[in-house]
């Protein structure tokens, strides 16, 4: 079975077995499928069985399959000056302000209380593994149908204001962070690839990354104020 | 000794990084965060080396004393060993 998807301003056709990535695509399906796709993603039933077997949880095949699809469009993201990144984005006036944090810190309680904070006005591009693309000099940050548990995001895209990194503290306190860290926790974030070709290009677009886009450390409590400490940062 | 083959410094920032290529990928997860500094020394182990060598080296290179260089080439060399990317 296969259908084409346009996301990331990119057509990508996914072969698949199990019905799951059709239903968590379904709002991002071309109507009109194209001769040459962007890239062609398939992936093998060793794939899935292995990503099941090193799963924490309980998972379904059809969920593996998604996970080993979108880590197959990553690896071939890189060629389009694309990369995923594991983080939170909000859509705020026209600019996307990315969180990232360890699992489990809270980055959609944070991303939730802007929601709230800015109501009407914020809303999700994509709550969990957003795609980056530099396109004319600029970072864009663009929702996926890989969303999370959360299923926070949509079609849209906004270039990138900045980055925060998470990390849960008794006082809301914000901080530049410059090149050494940015690398250590930015790292933390992507996936690497493996081919000496396309390493050379993804450290290229990390060190475009990091000379353009400024970079935060956020220690915040779950309150409305840790979002005026980060705003007020973020927004330059 | 010498740096494992299939490791590529690349330029991030002020920061070099170094990241394993293909099979290297197995083994090694992760990356090492230099400075300058590191990034010089790294260099001096794509081939075989000594420590004597590198001591030499970095006084050519950097205004620094011999104390001082030798406790960076150490801290440097250690670090490397932890990651196991040395080859002795």
């Amino acid at each position: 079975m296969k259908f084409q998807i346009k996301m990331v301003d990119l057509t990508i056709e996914i072969r698949h077995r199990y019905a799951y990535i059709k239903k968590q695509c379904e709002a991002w399906i071309c109507k009109e499928e194209m001769m040459r796709p962007d890239m062609v993603i398939e992936v093998s039933e060793e794939d899935i069985s292995k990503e099941k077997k090193e799963a924490e949880v309980s998972v379904t095949e059809g969920y593996c399959e998604s996970i080993c699809i979108y880590r197959a469009i990553a690896r071939k993201l890189t060629a389009f000056s694309a990369f995923v990144m594991h983080g939170a984005v909000v859509e705020l006036d026209g600019e996307a302000y990315v969180f990232a944090a360890r699992s489990g810190v809270g980055k959609t309680t944070h991303t939730k209380l802007w929601m709230e904070y800015f109501k009407g006005k914020a809303s999700y591009i994509n709550g969990d593994k957003p795609v980056m693309r530099w396109r004319d000099n600029r970072l864009y940050a663009y929702g996926t149908p890989w969303m999370g548990k959360e299923n926070f995001g949509c079609r849209r895209c906004a270039p990138v204001k900045a980055v925060c990194f998470l990390e849960r503290g008794l006082e809301n306190k914000i901080r530049k962070v410059e090149d050494s860290e940015i690398v250590n926790r930015l790292f933390k974030q992507v996936l690497l690839p493996v081919e000496r070709e396309e390493i050379i290009v993804f450290m290229e677009m990390m060190d475009r990354m990091t000379e353009r886009i400024p970079f935060y450390l956020l220690k915040c409590s779950i309150s409305l104020e840790a979002v005026e400490t980060a705003y007020e940062a973020m927004r330059g | 000794m010498k740096a494992k083959d299939g490791f590529l410094m690349r330029k991030v920032g002020e920061r070099r990084v170094v990241v394993p290529v293909g099979e290297a990928s197995e083994s090694f997860r992760g990356m090492l965060n230099l400075n300058e500094t590191g990034a010089f020394l790294w260099n001096l182990l794509s081939g075989d080396t000594t420590e004597e060598e590198m001591l030499d080296a970095m006084l050519a290179e950097y205004d620094t004393n011999r104390e001082e260089a030798k406790k960076g080439i150490e801290k440097f060399l250690q670090k490397l060993r932890e990651t196991g990317i040395l080859e002795e």
